[in-house]
């Protein structure tokens, strides 16, 4: 195999399956119809992606660095290894989202609007970023709550392939700015959210046949995404943290508006309804998802397009040449 | 009795005076001769301060391209200050600053790649700095400085070879050059990435050949 080939595997291929083997019993059984556990689960599974990406390329140390001295360690904190800690925060409070919210049916809302809140205002607070500000703050934490409520008005039902797309957009965007170690962490939560759809249409499509093979009159439809806020919650918030802290450390000056629309790509289903004749609405879960296909093939199209004129625009070394010397 | 005193402290003189001369003073005292001490008290001509000129300094460095070829870059627009006497009685000390937003490998995608956390972390970590310590006298003109380099906020000492290679006159007054070249292993300052993954993408080597130029600061009237 080659390098590149087992550098692929380590930081992004294997992640995804740990990611993978963790929500296997939220996914498919015998934990799926146990909702509290299967929305935590899940959203526990994709911040251990990116916790197993990050360790693989840095080990623990920048972590631990973070709560203790370190003997014989020279090495600085760097402020996106941030990231890394609040993945592991996030995905601990999936599961505080999820038992809260186990309780009576009243107090449901309250505690997911609750929880929304105070998780973008947590992310604004503990992230680190160059040029860190109140601004940016505030910023961090609006798209935090927008990308919270996109997840969870629009993409419910296609949850896991819109996050595939916002991470794998934000990995795109991470290697096009030269940052080579976020790039591939957005790449193996990217990956990590494909391997968990489909373990989650798997087990959909298992449960939609034992309800059938139980002799319903009519077998019970059966999602193919975990109910609660607890996952959109954990995506939306760790997607905007992502997309700040990937703007941040741009050195090549990709507009901020390119990084913001990565996080906010789940909205694209809410234009994709309002573009496509109510009479196919039927097949929503189809035309949700190709909805964000289009818009992020669209983000990357625009942004080729974006970086072809710039380019352009750029004088060659020979018109250079001609400038400072006169032609 | 006054008359005796005065030719003791005569003998004293004179001892002391030869033991300078010859070199045989104690173990201690001679680690700290003009081999290593920073800037000898005794030169002949007072250390001058160089600025540098930030169009004619710059340092380019080499790094091992997958086990193949080697890949150079550079640091435009040093500045700093260079101490030097012009008779060369005493080692240069050096306190150089280079930025790396001015890298420059003539490729702006690899110069951006170069910036981002997975290599300098400009975002961070804006400047690269050295900052001599001591220094030992090779031959005319020629030295190993010791001194502190901060790459990435990571501070280590290392050993620099460096050449005064001319002193000149330009326009604006006298203008002195050097030539300094050292390794380093990059992981030392935290950067790892394609060392061992990618294995072998990118050399742990870095050899750095750093050239300044700066005015000689005119004396003051």
């Amino acid at each position: 195999m080659s390098e590149i080939a087992q550098y692929i595997l380590g930081v992004i291929v294997i992640p995804a399956v740990i990611a993978a083997v963790i929500a296997l019993p939220f996914a498919v059984r015998p934990l799926r119809e146990r909702r509290v556990l299967a929305e935590a689960g899940v959203a526990c599974a994709l911040m251990a992606a990116f916790v197993a990406s990050f360790t693989t390329e840095l080990g623990w140390t920048p972590i631990v660095r973070q709560f203790v001295a370190i003997e014989g360690d020279d090495a600085p904190f760097e402020k996106w290894h941030r990231l890394a800690t609040i993945a592991i925060g996030l995905g601990a409070v999936a599961w505080l989202i999820a038992v809260a919210r186990s309780g009576g049916e009243g107090s449901r809302a309250t505690v997911g609007i609750g929880a929304g809140l105070a998780v973008a205002a947590a992310v604004a607070m503990l992230a680190r970023f160059p040029g860190e500000s109140i601004e940016m703050r505030l910023v961090l934490g609006g798209l935090a709550v927008a990308g919270m409520f996109g997840f969870i008005a629009y993409a419910r039902s296609v949850m896991l392939w819109a996050a595939w797309l916002v991470f794998g957009t934000l990995a795109f965007l991470m290697g096009e700015s030269g940052n080579a170690y976020l790039a591939v962490m957005s790449g193996a939560m990217s990956a990590a959210s494909f391997a968990v759809a489909v373990l989650l249409w798997i087990g959909a499509r298992a449960g939609a046949k034992t309800t059938a093979d139980a002799g319903a009159a009519k077998p019970r439809a059966v999602d193919a995404s975990p109910r609660g806020v607890a996952a959109p919650i954990v995506l939306g918030a760790f997607a905007a943290v992502l997309a700040v802290s990937g703007h941040a450390y741009d050195q090549t000056e990709i507009p901020s508006g390119y990084w913001y629309a990565a996080a906010l790509l789940p909205y694209m289903v809410l234009l994709g309804e309002i573009f496509i004749r109510p009479s196919v609405m039927r097949r929503r879960t189809l035309l949700a998802f190709l909805a964000l296909f289009v818009g992020a093939g669209a983000l990357v199209g625009i942004y080729a397009m974006w970086r072809a004129s710039e380019t352009a625009a750029v004088p060659s070394n020979d018109q250079e040449m001609l400038d400072s010397y006169g032609s | 009795m006054k008359h005796r005193a005065a030719l003791a402290l005569s003998v004293l003189s004179f001892a002391s005076l030869g033991i300078a001369s010859f070199g045989i003073a104690s173990p201690a005292a001679s680690a700290l001769s003009a081999q290593d001490a920073p800037a000898p008290a005794s030169a002949a001509v007072a250390p001058s301060t160089v600025t540098l000129d930030p169009v004619h300094s710059m340092a380019v460095f080499r790094v091992q391209h997958l086990g193949a070829g080697f890949f150079w870059g550079r640091f435009n627009e040093l500045t700093g200050t260079v101490q030097w006497p012009l008779d060369d009685s005493a080692a240069p000390m050096f306190d150089v600053v280079a930025e790396v937003s001015k890298v420059d490998t003539g490729s702006a995608k690899l110069d951006g790649n170069l910036q981002g956390p997975s290599f300098f972390n400009q975002a961070e970590f804006p400047t690269i700095a050295f900052k001599s310590k001591s220094a030992k006298k090779l031959g005319d003109r020629r030295y190993t400085v010791v001194g502190d380099l901060t790459l990435r906020g990571v501070t280590k000492s290392i050993e620099v070879d460096c050449t005064v290679t001319g002193v000149g006159k330009g326009p604006t007054g006298q203008k002195v050059g050097f030539e300094c070249v050292f390794t380093i292993l990059r992981a030392d300052y935290g950067m790892k990435w394609g060392i061992d993954a990618p294995k072998g993408a990118l050399g742990n080597e870095v050899k750095m050949v750093i050239a300044l130029e700066g005015d000689v600061a005119k004396p003051k009237e």
